[in-house]
C-alpha cells in the first residue's frame, strides 16, 4: 500500500513540474473548445471532457506567462466546470470539485464556487469513499461507458456475490453473479455509485468514466457481523418491488438449508416460502396458491420445461451448480408470460464467469455433480457444461437383495449453455438442457421419461432507452411404459409432447421512472397423447392410438410500469392471448390484465395491491393428487374449455433494523373457472375419448401468507406460515358431493415452515428445515356392498377425508474448507439428516380388492432418518 | 461403504414399501342399496334393497325389510310391490314397461327414509339377432370359444346395452352306475346291490357370470355384430361337455350406461393400472328427506333374451389340445371291506359301513380282483382294497350332489 502512495506521490509531483510551464495566450473571440485544443497543441497534457460540457458562447482570453493552472482557471470561468491535474493529465469535470488528499499545492485544483468537493486517490482502497478514473480518454468521450469488474471481500479476497451496484445518479443498478463478477453501463464522468450487499457495509464510490475499463473493488464486511447467508439479493427488494406476489430465490440462500440426498434443490427451498408447496415427498408437482400442480409455467432460461424432477420428484432435474435464480411470480404474472393459471417459475442458469476457468463439483451417495465455466473470448463468450447423474442403478445390480437387483433407476441431467457478448449492444445466450430417467420399482413396469430442451436468446440494445429481446425455444416432453411381464399381453405405452415457442419484446424506458415493455409471442404444441403398441413380436396386443393434437397459441402484451413519485409505483399489464386448435377447428381468445401497486407509508414499510387474471389452454390430466410421469397433457377443444382465473391480492410488507428483519402478510382470493376435474369412475390413462371423463367447475382458492425473515447475523432464516383454502365446485355432467364447494385434492389449510442457519464460526454452521403441513384430502371407502351380484366399494364423497398430517425436521451441519486466500479451490462438507424424527408421513393411500376382499395401504417415502454426506467443491 | 450404500437403497426403496391399513379403524357411513331394474317383459318384477356393510363385516345379510316401494307411470301410481322376503320385493302382479311412457319410483323404509328416482320416459328397445360360439384366440393368445352377439337397436334411442350371462354345464357322472350297496344283516355282514333311481348320470351346474357386460354402439350403427361376451380356454372343463348359455340382454339408456361404466372401471382390482377417479357415485335416485347416500340405478330396459348349447367337440377341428379333465370333481375308486378278521379275535365290521353311512360312496361294480380292477380315466384313480365291491365317492356316481338333473328351460 505504502509504494501505491508513493507512486502516486511521484505522478503528482511531476505533474507539478510539467504545470510550472508558463503559457502566453491571446484569443479573441473564440469558443472554450477552440481555446482548449491550442492548449492541449502546446502543453502535451491529455485532456478529459465531454465536448457537450463548454459553452459555444464565444470568449475572449488573454494571459501572459500564465501557469496551466491559470489557463484553465481562465478558461472555465463562468461555467460549471472543474478540472484537476492526474499526472500528466487534466481532468474535466461538471459541477464538482476534484480534491486530491495527497496535494499540498491547492493551485493544482480548479474550482468554481458552490461546487461540493470530491476526492480521488489510488483505485485499490478498501474503506472510504472513494474517487476512481476508469479508462484512458481516447479522443472525444462518448456518451457512456462499460465498466468491468470484480467486488471482493477485503477479509478472505472472495468474490462477493449478490452484490447491488446503484447508480445514485439515475438510479440503474447492476448485481454481481456467484463470484463478484459485475457488469455495469455508465454515463461518461462523474457517477456516484453505491455499494450495497448483506452483511457487508455501504459503500459509496465516484467513478470517472473515461472509456470501457475494468476495476476490483474492495468492500469490508459489516463489523461484528458474520455474512452467513444472503437470504435476499436486493435487502429492500420486497418493501420496494411492485409487482405482487413474487418470491426471489438466489442458489447462494440454499448454502445453508439441510440437504436430501447430498442434493441442494432450489424448488425444494421454494416449497419452504409461503403460497408454495407440494403434495410430499415424491410428489412431481407445485401447488401455488391453491392451485393445480399443471398451473405453473416451469421456465429454465425462459424456455419451457414439462417435468424438471427425477426419480417421482424425489430429486430436481436442475443441477444446483448452474442454476442462478428462481423468481416465483404466483400473483402478478407479467404480461409476457402466460398460459398458466398459477404461477410461472422462472428458474436461470447463472451468468458465467468468462475471465477464467471455474467450476464446481459435488459428490453424493446417490448423486455427483458438475459444473464448468469455461471462457472463450475474455470478458465476451463463455461456455458453461453441467452434468449431474446417479449410480443407484449401478449399486442395485451390487446388492445382494434379489428384488432390489431386479429394480432399476437411473437418472441424469445436462446443461449447456453459451453467452457471447458480442459488442456492447448485443448479446446472445443459448442454452441446451436434457434430462432423463429410467426406473422399474417393479418387475415387470419401466419408466422412462425424457425433457429436452432449446432456446436462443438475443437481447439487442437499440439506444440507451430501448432495448429488444428475440427468444426461439422448443421443448420436447416424452415418457413410455414398458411392460414386460414375460406374458404375450406386453405392451410398450408411450407420450410425447413438444412446443416451439418465439417471443419479442421491446423494453423501453420513457424516463427515470417510468418503462414499459410490449412484444408478442406464439407457440406451436404438438401433442400424442397416447399410443400402446406390442412390446415385441410374441405380444398378441393390438397397436393403439390416440390421435395427435396441435395447437397454436399466440399473444400480444404489453406491460407499463411507473412510479408518479418516491412513494407510489403502478404497473398496469394486458395480454391479448389467443388459441387456435388445428384438428378439432376451435378457437378461443382472451384478454388478460395485470396490475399491481405499491405504496410506501414509511420508507420501511408498504403497501401493496393487485389484480390479474389469466387463461390457460393446456392441461395435465391426473387423476392423482400428485403428479405422476405417466400423466398426460391434453389441448383445450371445444369440449374442453380453457381454465380461467383471477386474482385479487393486498399485503403489507415491512423491513427492520436495517432490513436484517423482514415481515410480510399478504392475502389473496382468487376466482377460477373451468378447473378440471375428473368423472367419478373415469379412465383417463389410454382414453381415446378422455374429455368425456372431464369435468369442469368454477373453484375458489383464498390464503393468508405471512413470513418472517431474519438475513444476517449468527442466527439467520426465516419462518413461514399459509393458511389456504382450494376448493371446486362439480355440479355439471356429473355432480360430485352434491353440486357443492369442496376441498380439492391439493387443499392444505396450514403449512408452516421454518429454516434457520446458526452459524458457530465462519467455517461450522448448523442448518434446520421443520415442516409442517395439513394432511391432504382424500376419498376413502366408507363400506362395501352387493349390486349386480358382484362385490363394490362404497366411497365417501370425494375428497371428505384427509391423510394424516405431514411433520417433518431436518437437520444439517456445514463444514466450509479454511478462508485462506489464493487457494486454487474452495470446499466444504455437508452431513445433512432428513426425517430426523423417523416420522411415518403417508404419502400415498390406496385400496385393492385381493380375492373379494378390500385391502388399504399406506405408502411413505422416508420412513426412517436419512443421513446424507457430502463433498463439494468449488475452483 | 457399501453397506451405507445398502442401507441408504433400503432406506429409499424399501422404506417406500407398502403398510397395510387397519380398516376397521375407517369411519363406516350408512348407505342404501337399490337394486331396481324393471324392463318391458310382462313378468312379476323385482326390486331388492339393502344397506352397504362395514368394509370387514362378515355379515352378509343386510337387507332392507319394510319398505314401501311404488313404481309410477306418467305421474299416476301404477305399481306397488311387496315384500316377497327379507330385502326383496315383487310387484303385486307381472307388467312390463310401456314404450314412451314415464316412470318414476319411491321407496320410503320403515325408518322413514324417502328415496325417489329422476322421472324419465322409457325408450329402449332393442332386438338379439344371433347368438354364435366360434373357434377364436384369447387376447391372452390362448385357443378357446369366443361367444358372440349380434343385435339391432330398434329406434334411435337404444344405442347402449348391459348383457347377463347364465350358463349351464351339462356334466355326466363318470361312475355312474344306479345302483348301490347295503348291509341287510349288520350281525352276519350280508350285503346285497340295489338299484336306486335318485342317482342322476346328467346333470346341469349353473355357472353364474358377474362380469359387468355392457355394449355401446353409439359410433356403430344400429346393427351390431360380433360383439363378444365372452371367451372360454379350450381347455376350461365347462366346454367339455355341452354348456348351455342364456344370454339376458338389456337394453339401457346412455345415462344407465355411463353409470354402470363408471361403476365398473371404480371396482377395486390389483390391476397393472387401475387409475380411475374414486368417488361415490351419484346415480338416479336419491333420498328426498335425509342425506343418506343411495346407491344404486333405477335402470328401465328393454329385454330380450337368446340361448345356444354347444362343446367342446364342437370345435374340436380347430383344437389341438389334449383334454383330460371333464368332470369337476376328482374320483377315488376304492374296494373296502364288508368286515374284517383278526387273529384269535371274532369278525369286526368294515370300513364299507361306515363309508355306507356317511353316504360317502356310492356302489360302482363287484370287484373281480383284477389289479387295477376299473380303468383309472384321467381325474380318478384306484385307491386299492380287497372288499367285494367297487366304490367311488358319491358326487361321481351322482351328479345331482353338485348340480341340478332338471334340464334349464332354455335347453334345446
Amino acid at each position: 500500500m505504502k509504494k501505491i502512495v508513493l507512486f502516486f506521490f511521484l505522478i503528482l509531483s511531476c505533474a507539478q513540474l510539467w504545470s510550472q510551464e508558463v503559457y502566453t495566450y491571446n484569443f479573441q473571440s473564440k469558443s472554450r473548445l477552440e481555446i482548449l485544443n491550442q492548449i492541449k497543441a502546446d502543453s502535451g497534457f491529455q485532456f478529459y471532457y465531454q465536448e457537450k460540457w463548454f459553452p459555444n458562447e464565444k470568449i475572449d482570453l488573454t494571459l501572459k506567462n500564465a501557469s496551466l493552472g491559470d489557463v484553465l482557471s481562465h478558461l472555465i470561468a463562468n461555467t460549471n466546470l472543474n478540472y484537476a491535474f492526474y499526472g500528466n493529465s487534466v481532468v474535466f469535470t461538471q459541477r464538482t470539485q476534484i480534491i486530491n488528499p495527497f496535494a499540498v499545492d491547492s493551485s493544482e485544483i480548479g474550482s468554481n464556487s458552490n461546487s461540493r468537493p470530491i476526492y480521488y486517490s489510488e483505485t485499490r482502497v478498501d474503506q472510504g469513499d472513494t474517487l476512481i478514473y476508469v479508462g484512458k480518454q481516447q479522443g472525444v468521450l462518448q456518451s457512456d461507458y462499460l465498466l468491468r469488474g470484480k467486488v471482493i471481500n477485503a477479509v478472505d479476497t472472495t468474490g462477493i456475490s449478490d452484490l447491488y451496484l446503484i447508480n445514485l445518479e439515475n438510479q440503474k443498478n447492476s448485481i454481481t453473479d456467484a463470484y463478484g463478477n459485475f457488469e455495469m453501463k455508465l454515463p461518461a464522468g462523474r457517477n456516484e455509485i453505491l455499494l450495497q450487499a448483506l452483511g457487508f457495509r455501504d459503500t459509496y464510490l465516484t467513478v470517472v468514466m473515461l472509456n470501457n475499463g475494468e476495476v476490483e473493488l474492495f468492500v469490508k464486511e459489516q463489523s461484528e457481523q458474520i455474512p452467513a447467508v444472503e437470504l435476499t439479493m436486493n435487502p429492500d427488494e420486497n418493501v420496494k418491488e411492485t409487482v405482487t406476489g413474487v418470491t426471489n430465490l438466489s442458489t447462494a440462500e440454499l448454502r445453508n438449508i439441510p440437504m436430501v440426498l447430498g442434493e441442494r434443490d432450489i424448488l425444494k427451498v421454494a416449497v419452504s416460502l409461503p403460497g408454495v408447496n407440494n403434495a410430499g415427498e415424491a410428489s412431481m408437482g407445485y401447488n401455488v396458491r391453491g392451485g393445480k400442480t399443471d398451473q405453473n409455467l416451469m421456465l429454465l432460461d425462459q424456455g419451457v420445461l414439462y417435468n424438471p424432477s427425477h426419480f417421482f420428484g424425489m430429486f430436481s432435474a436442475l443441477n444446483p451448480f448452474t442454476t442462478g435464480n428462481l423468481n416465483i411470480y404466483k400473483g402478478n404474472i407479467p404480461a409476457q408470460y402466460g398460459g398458466r393459471l398459477s404461477s410461472v417459475f422462472d428458474i436461470q442458469t447463472k451468468s458465467i464467469n468468462k475471465e477464467k476457468v471455474s467450476g464446481e463439483a459435488s459428490i453424493g451417495l446417490i448423486t455427483s455433480n458438475l459444473a464448468l465455466e469455461l471462457p472463450i473470448k475474455k470478458d465476451s463468450s463463455a461456455l458453461m457444461i453441467g452434468l449431474r447423474g446417479t449410480y443407484a442403478d449401478w449399486i442395485l445390480k451390487n446388492l445382494n437383495n434379489e428384488d432390489l437387483a431386479q429394480s432399476e433407476a437411473s437418472f441424469y441431467d445436462g446443461v449447456l449453455k453459451y453467452e457471447d457478448q458480442f459488442n456492447s449492444k448485443n448479446k446472445i445466450t443459448t442454452t441446451l438442457y436434457y434430462s432423463k430417467d429410467k426406473f422399474k420399482l417393479t418387475s415387470d413396469s419401466l419408466f422412462v421419461y425424457s425433457n429436452a430442451m432449446g432456446q436462443v436468446n438475443w437481447t439487442k440494445d437499440w439506444s440507451e432507452k430501448t432495448s429488444s429481446n428475440l427468444l426461439i425455444s422448443a421443448t420436447q416432453y416424452n415418457f413410455n411404459i414398458d411392460y414386460d411381464s414375460g406374458s404375450n399381453l406386453d405392451f410398450k405405452y408411450a407420450f410425447e409432447l413438444g412446443e416451439i415457442q418465439a417471443r419479442y419484446r421491446i423494453d423501453m424506458m420513457l424516463g427515470e421512472r417510468h418503462k414499459l415493455n410490449y412484444g408478442l409471442s406464439s407457440k406451436w404444441y404438438q401433442i400424442n397423447p397416447g399410443s400402446k403398441s406390442p412390446l415385441d413380436s410374441n405380444s398378441v396386443i393390438h397397436p393403439f392410438e390416440v390421435p395427435l393434437q396441435n395447437g397454436l397459441e399466440s399473444a400480444i402484451f404489453f406491460e407499463d410500469v411507473y412510479s408518479p413519485n418516491e412513494k407510489l409505483s403502478m404497473s398496469f399489464g394486458i395480454r391479448l392471448s389467443m388459441f387456435n386448435r388445428s384438428d378439432t377447428s376451435s378457437f378461443y381468445w382472451n384478454p388478460e390484465y395485470r396490475t399491481s401497486l405499491r405504496y410506501f407509508l414509511s420508507e420501511t414499510l408498504s403497501l401493496k395491491a393487485g389484480a390479474s387474471s389469466a387463461v390457460q389452454y393446456l392441461h395435465r390430466i391426473t387423476n392423482n393428487t400428485s403428479t405422476a410421469p405417466t400423466d398426460v397433457w391434453v389441448l383445450s377443444s371445444e369440449n374442453l374449455l380453457p381454465e380461467q382465473s383471477q386474482q385479487v391480492s393486498l399485503g403489507a410488507f415491512k423491513n427492520s433494523l436495517d432490513n436484517v428483519y423482514e415481515f410480510s402478510i399478504e392475502g389473496y382470493y382468487k376466482w377460477q373457472e373451468n378447473l378440471v376435474d375428473y368423472k367419478t369412475g373415469g379412465q383417463l390413462l389410454l382414453n381415446e375419448n378422455i374429455e368425456t371423463e372431464i369435468i369442469q367447475g368454477p373453484g375458489r382458492s383464498y390464503g393468508l401468507e405471512f413470513l418472517a425473515r431474519k438475513s444476517s447475523g449468527r442466527l439467520n432464516g426465516w419462518l413461514s406460515y399459509t393458511y389456504a383454502r382450494s376448493l371446486i365446485k362439480l355440479d355439471g355432467e356429473q355432480v360430485i358431493n352434491g353440486g357443492e364447494y369442496f376441498a380439492t385434492n391439493y387443499d392444505k389449510p396450514h403449512d408452516l415452515n421454518l429454516v434457520t442457519n446458526y452459524k458457530f464460526t465462519k467455517r461450522y454452521s448448523l442448518s434446520m428445515n421443520f415442516v409442517y403441513q395439513t394432511g391432504r384430502p382424500l376419498t376413502y371407502p366408507v363400506g362395501k356392498y352387493s349390486y349386480l351380484g358382484q362385490n363394490f366399494v362404497a366411497y365417501s364423497d370425494r375428497n371428505a377425508y384427509r391423510m394424516p398430517d405431514y411433520i417433518r425436521l431436518d437437520l444439517g451441519v456445514n463444514i466450509e474448507g479454511n478462508h485462506k486466500r489464493n487457494k486454487l479451490a474452495h470446499s466444504f462438507w455437508n452431513i445433512s439428516v432428513y426425517n430426523v424424527t423417523g416420522r411415518n408421513n403417508v404419502y400415498n393411500t390406496f385400496f385393492v380388492s385381493e380375492a373379494g376382499e378390500i385391502k388399504g395401504y399406506e405408502n411413505s417415502i422416508y420412513s426412517v432418518p436419512v443421513p446424507t454426506i457430502s463433498y463439494n467443491v468449488k475452483f | 461403504m457399501k453397506k451405507i450404500y445398502s442401507l441408504l437403497l433400503v432406506l429409499l426403496f424399501c422404506s417406500s414399501c407398502l403398510n397395510e391399513i387397519d380398516l376397521s379403524n375407517f369411519d363406516f357411513e350408512e348407505g342404501i342399496v337399490i337394486e331396481a331394474r324393471l324392463t318391458d317383459q310382462i313378468t312379476t318384477q323385482r326390486i331388492e334393497l339393502s344397506w352397504i356393510r362395514e368394509l370387514n363385516s362378515n355379515i352378509e345379510d343386510s337387507s332392507v325389510s319394510g319398505a314401501k316401494i311404488e313404481l309410477y307411470q306418467n305421474g299416476v301410481l301404477f305399481q306397488e310391490f311387496n315384500e316377497l322376503q327379507d330385502g326383496v320385493y315383487s310387484s303385486t302382479e307381472p307388467f312390463g314397461l310401456i314404450q314412451g311412457n314415464k316412470y318414476y319410483l319411491e321407496i320410503t323404509t320403515d325408518q322413514g327414509i324417502q328415496i325417489q328416482s329422476e322421472e324419465s320416459v322409457f325408450l329402449a328397445q332393442g332386438e338379439m339377432t344371433g347368438l354364435q360360439p366360434r373357434a377364436s384366440v384369447s387376447s391372452a393368445g390362448k385357443q378357446g370359444v369366443q361367444l358372440n352377439v349380434s343385435g339391432t337397436s330398434r329406434n334411435e334411442y337404444t344405442q347402449f346395452f348391459r348383457y347377463e350371462i347364465v350358463m349351464h354345464q351339462e356334466i355326466k357322472a363318470p361312475a355312474y352306475s344306479g345302483k348301490q350297496v347295503r348291509y341287510t344283516n349288520i350281525e352276519t355282514f350280508e350285503t346285497e346291490v340295489f338299484l336306486n333311481r335318485n342317482y342322476k348320470q346328467t346333470c346341469y351346474k349353473e355357472l353364474i357370470n358377474y362380469d359387468l357386460i355392457l355394449n355401446d354402439i353409439a359410433s356403430t350403427s344400429v346393427n351390431f355384430d360380433d360383439f363378444e361376451l365372452l371367451f372360454i380356454d379350450a381347455d376350461d372343463e365347462r366346454i367339455a361337455n355341452n354348456l348351455g348359455v342364456l344370454v339376458k340382454q338389456y337394453a339401457i339408456s346412455e345415462e344407465a350406461y355411463n353409470y354402470y361404466s363408471a361403476l365398473k372401471r371404480m371396482n377395486l382390482s390389483d390391476e397393472v393400472f387401475t387409475n380411475a377417479q374414486p368417488g361415490f357415485l351419484q346415480g338416479n335416485l336419491q333420498a328426498i328427506n335425509d342425506e343418506i347416500p343411495v346407491y344404486g340405478y333405477f335402470e328401465m330396459s328393454s329385454y330380450h333374451e337368446e340361448s345356444i348349447v354347444f362343446n367342446y367337440f364342437s370345435f374340436s377341428d380347430s383344437f389341438d389340445l389334449d383334454r383330460n379333465k371333464r368332470y369337476p370333481e376328482y374320483c377315488v375308486f376304492t374296494a373296502p371291506r364288508v368286515f374284517y378278521q383278526k387273529p384269535f379275535s371274532p369278525p369286526v365290521i368294515g370300513e364299507l359301513y361306515d363309508l355306507l353311512l356317511n353316504k360317502a360312496v356310492i356302489y360302482f361294480d363287484l370287484n373281480s380282483g383284477e389289479s387295477p380292477p376299473v380303468v383309472v380315466f384321467p381325474g380318478a384313480e384306484w385307491g386299492g382294497g380287497e372288499g367285494p365291491y367297487i366304490v367311488v365317492n358319491s358326487v361321481c356316481a351322482d351328479c345331482s350332489l353338485i348340480a341340478s338333473p332338471e334340464k334349464p328351460n332354455y335347453w334345446k
